[in-house]
């Protein structure tokens, strides 16, 4: 009789949820990687700008407008003579304040609204979902331009207005995991032995949608930049003399495009390598904690890749 | 390979793309023709904040040699997305101008006196003075009162040949048809026309005058006056043909400024009756160009009118337009337009002060003509609260400003100091900084320590805070910014707060804006400075500022019965200079922007338009210009 030994694959380590995450973002995600380092190096820049900055960000210098980048001004001065690195870097702060306040706002409404919307159903959620359907039928920014218009322009305002119109977009997908989510034997089971609807939603519901509203938080966040740049670009924006990226892009970088090209350029390629590192972080928060997403590239995948080389090794 | 085959074409393509929009125009080059130089706006007086105080004027603009063409086309931009429905003459100036270029008004500017005649009239203003006018459908005029004016209609002037008037002679009763039409629509701001059986809104009129101060016997008089002539009931004015070449027009409220009013009419046929003036196919004038073609948010396309009245004044052989073809290209966006310009998609351009540099920098061969400023830069305050009713904070703050550095510094030089409350364009009420008393001169002077010093005097010597609403224009803003670092060395804190056009608006003229209103204002007619700034009219909608002040109105009311135009213009002066000192507004730095065009448009030197109070005569002076075709044909 031949002796059979049945090899079980290496069982893996445990981590922390986080040390998991990320020791899965570095492996498997290197551009989300890359995208993380950026929004690091964006969340010192916005954090420590006083200490970074070189000079002032809203003292005029007009005897030194419209320099070109040199050795005392690494990007260059705008028209009023403020130096242009300094004042991305404090755009950074702009940027990130809208960029997570308004995600995180994002993140509420849309938790509130689709938790709410989907559990309860009925009327209710008829009439959340007609209101949804209204918001996404008007372009967002339409609705921006009018909101700040109305309440005015500042960083709070856009934040606000940025974060709940967001949100009122986001609650579908929020509502469709909770009437996933409700048809589950668990939640009949807690209900059939008295569990009101908080500990129901709190304790069943809530963290099955964990995933989703970090989701939606990463994902938004190049959005949110992006609009806040919009709206600055249009002049609804941080008002003068904060300097905000899209701001910097209209007020300055259009109108001195032929004669400081410098003006166009250092903000527009912060921003667009911004947005796309914050992107590139988001995909891959999505990629790693989504469990829907598998064939390769989400959890299921990666452990079929860990099985795989456990059986070669083996 | 598929793939990679297309990534390939598309980058090449692009980078083709890219190499061919960077080309330089070589053929263009080597027609250069000198560029005007960055003059100052004429007659003013620039960087003049003290103690360096000079005077620019500027030079002669230069008369374009050789003899005018017949042919080509001229083209424009017209500024505003739906110009095409503003073909009815009656709202035409709401819709860039349109109207100028089919219909003739009664007065014009003199071209003949302009840089192109005698050189006069440096044409840099949207106000050309009493002696710079001349007659265009009103042969000659006379002004009986200041509420009174005869015009004497030319004779010989035919309307285009094309329904409904099919060529007749223009007389006066189409003067006074048009001037009635546009009384009776609703769309013409509503001057107060109502039938006579309407007592209701007659008797609420009465009541009104009344509690102005009129008295029952000059309301009586105005209504049998209007009886006597068979007119509807008008609050304002009224207009008669008296014979077929003589036009009455009255007034209710006599206004110095008269003949400007009523030379903003466009005359068109009286057989308009039930035509829809605002299709373009109905567009009927006397005027240079008769309307060919018009697409919505597009262009429109005008061509000679064979049969137009006048002659050139400058070459009296030549009967006018030169140009076969007018084109009006509907471009709003100023990039849009600025890249139109450089492509010699279009002819001419009035451009800001800030753009001059690039397009120079990429088109050298360009012409530029700085302009006069046709309004001010200032900020309203409300002067109805604290701390602003204190005319030692508004001293205060008004010396808090470096003029002197924003001039020369941020606008280049292309600024000037003293636009408000009167523009240099208007000299019946101006009055440079160098003939200002000291004591108006200093409000002018950056001077921190006595700024200061004033705020103390007035109980605040830690300051004050404050916010100052703005609309979204990135030159103002800038401006603004520098004002409130400035402010910060008087210890005055200024938070800025950008509000949407609309909205900002709203704010003015609803007086609801929190403390200050940082605005350009149109003060391009000597008497709008007046009543549409402040003082003048306590109760009107101009009244920004929500100032209070008897001796203004005092004076405003004296100012409009006067007949002397001299002793007006000293009264006007006067109490502008009065208003300086008190300091109803904060005048800032005015920019003047500039005029570009292209070498072969001829016979142009940067003119700004031919209205006499605003900016009607914009497009009017393109009957003038003609087109170097052999010139133009290198530029393509």
């Amino acid at each position: 009789m031949t002796e059979t030994t049945v090899k079980t694959p290496a069982t893996p380590k445990k981590h922390s949820l986080f040390a998991d995450f990320f020791k899965r973002l570095v492996k498997e995600k290197p551009l989300g990687t890359l995208g993380a380092l950026i929004l690091i190096v964006m969340l010192i820049a916005a954090v420590g700008a006083n200490f970074i900055a070189p000079y002032d960000p809203v003292e005029s210098a007009l005897k030194d407008r419209l320099a070109p980048p040199s050795i005392q001004h690494l990007m260059g001065t705008d028209n009023l003579g403020r130096d242009q690195f300094t004042r991305i870097i404090y755009g950074a702060r702009i940027s990130l304040y809208i960029g997570l306040g308004a995600s995180l706002l994002n993140v509420v409404v849309a938790t509130l609204l689709g938790l709410i919307s989907g559990y309860v159903g009925g009327l209710l959620d008829l009439f959340v979902q007609r209101f949804v359907d209204l918001a996404l039928s008007i372009p967002s920014l339409i609705i921006l331009i009018t909101l700040v218009g109305i309440i005015g322009s500042g960083w709070w305002q856009i934040t606000l207005v940025m974060g709940i119109n967001g949100g009122i977009l986001w609650t579908r997908v929020v509502r469709s995991a909770v009437i996933s989510i409700k048809s589950n034997v668990y939640l009949e089971s807690a209900r059939a032995i008295g569990g009101t609807l908080w500990q129901i939603i709190f304790r069943h519901i809530f963290p099955n949608i964990m995933p989703i509203m970090v989701i939606i938080f990463s994902v938004s966040i190049a959005g949110n930049i992006m609009a806040e740049a919009g709206l600055s670009f249009l002049g609804l924006g941080v008002p003068p003399p904060t300097p905000s990226w899209g701001g910097m892009l209209s007020a300055e970088g259009r109108r001195w495009m032929y004669e400081a090209w410098w003006l166009a350029i250092f903000p527009g390629l912060v921003l667009t390598i911004v947005v796309y590192g914050v992107n590139m972080w988001g995909d891959a928060v999505r990629d790693i904690l989504d469990p829907r997403l598998r064939g390769g590239i989400g959890r299921y995948g990666a452990a079929v890749k860990r099985q795989q080389l456990g059986e070669k090794t083996s | 390979m598929k793939k990679i085959f297309w990534l390939v074409t598309t980058a090449l393509i692009v980078v083709a793309m890219m190499l061919s929009a960077c080309k330089t125009d070589d053929t263009a080059q080597q027609t250069t023709t000198a560029v005007t130089g960055t003059v100052k706006p004429t007659g003013t007086t620039t960087t003049t904040a003290p103690p360096t105080t000079t005077t620019t004027t500027t030079a002669a603009p230069t008369k374009d040699p050789g003899l005018p063409q017949y042919g080509g086309t001229i083209t424009f931009v017209l500024a505003h997305q739906k110009a095409t429905d503003y073909f009815d003459p009656v709202v035409s100036a709401i819709g860039g101008h349109i109207g100028n270029v089919t219909y003739d008004k009664l007065i014009s500017a003199d071209w003949g006196k302009g840089p192109q005649g005698t050189g006069e009239n440096p044409f840099l203003a949207s106000h050309h003075p009493e002696d710079w006018r001349t007659g265009m459908l009103a042969e000659t005029w006379e002004k009986i009162s200041n509420s009174e004016v005869i015009f004497h209609i030319r004779k010989g002037v035919n309307f285009q040949t094309k329904a409904p008037a099919n060529g007749r002679e223009m007389k006066a009763a189409d003067v006074v048809y048009s001037f009635q039409r546009g009384q009776k629509d609703p769309r013409w701001t509503g001057y107060g026309f109502r039938e006579w059986t309407d007592t209701a809104a007659i008797q609420t009129w009465r009541n009104t005058q009344k509690a102005n101060g009129r008295t029952d016997a000059e309301l009586d008089a105005w209504e049998a006056e209007l009886k006597a002539v068979k007119y509807p009931f008008h609050a304002a004015s009224y207009m008669v043909a008296t014979d077929s070449y003589t036009v009455k027009y009255r007034l209710f409220t006599p206004y110095p400024g008269i003949i400007d009013v009523a030379s903003w009419l466009f005359v068109f046929p009286s057989e308009s009756t039930s035509v829809d003036l605002g299709d373009w196919r109905n567009a009927c004038g006397t005027g240079a160009w008769i309307v060919q073609d018009a697409v919505s948010a597009s262009s429109v396309t005008w061509r000679a009118n064979p049969n137009y009245w006048m002659s050139d004044p400058n070459h009296p052989e030549n009967k006018l337009p030169y140009a076969d073809t007018l084109r009006g290209l509907i471009i709003i966006e100023e990039s849009t337009q600025l890249a139109s310009l450089r492509t010699h998609k279009i002819d001419v351009l009035g451009v800001s002060w800030d753009k001059v540099g690039g397009l120079l920098k990429t088109n050298p061969y360009l012409k530029t003509k700085v302009q006069s400023p046709t309004g001010a830069i200032v900020i309203f305050m409300r002067t109805d609260k604290q701390p602003f009713s204190d005319v030692k904070v508004r001293q205060a703050l008004s010396m808090g400003i470096d003029r002197e550095t924003i001039i020369n510094d941020y606008f280049l030089g292309n600024a000037i100091i003293d636009a408000w409350p009167c523009l240099p364009s208007n000299p019946s009420g101006y009055t440079a900084y160098a003939d200002m008393p000291e004591s108006a001169k200093k409000l002018f002077q950056y001077r921190p320590t006595e700024a200061k010093a004033l705020l103390a005097e007035a109980g605040y010597p830690n300051g004050l805070n404050f916010e100052v609403i703005i609309y979204q224009s990135p030159v103002d803003q800038d401006q603004l910014q520098l004002v409130t670092e400035q402010w910060k060395t008087i210890g005055v804190n200024a938070t800025i707060r950008v509000v949407e056009g609309a909205t900002h608006s709203a704010l003015i003229y609803g007086g609801t804006y929190p403390d200050m209103a940082y605005s350009y204002w149109g003060n391009g007619s000597p008497q709008s400075c007046w009543g549409w700034a402040h003082g003048g009219v306590t109760n009107s909608i101009y009244n920004f500022s929500k100032v209070v002040d008897p001796v203004s109105e005092e004076n405003f009311l004296k100012w409009q019965n006067m007949t002397d135009t001299a002793a007006a213009n000293a009264l006007l002066k006067a109490d502008y200079l009065r208003q300086t000192e008190l300091v109803w507004e904060i005048p800032l730095a005015t920019p003047a922007g500039s005029k570009v065009w292209q070498p072969y448009l001829k016979g142009f030197s940067g003119e700004s338009n031919m209205g006499l109070t605003s900016e009607m005569g914009n497009n009017e002076m393109y009957k003038f210009l003609w087109v170097d075709q052999t010139l133009k044909a290198t530029y393509k």
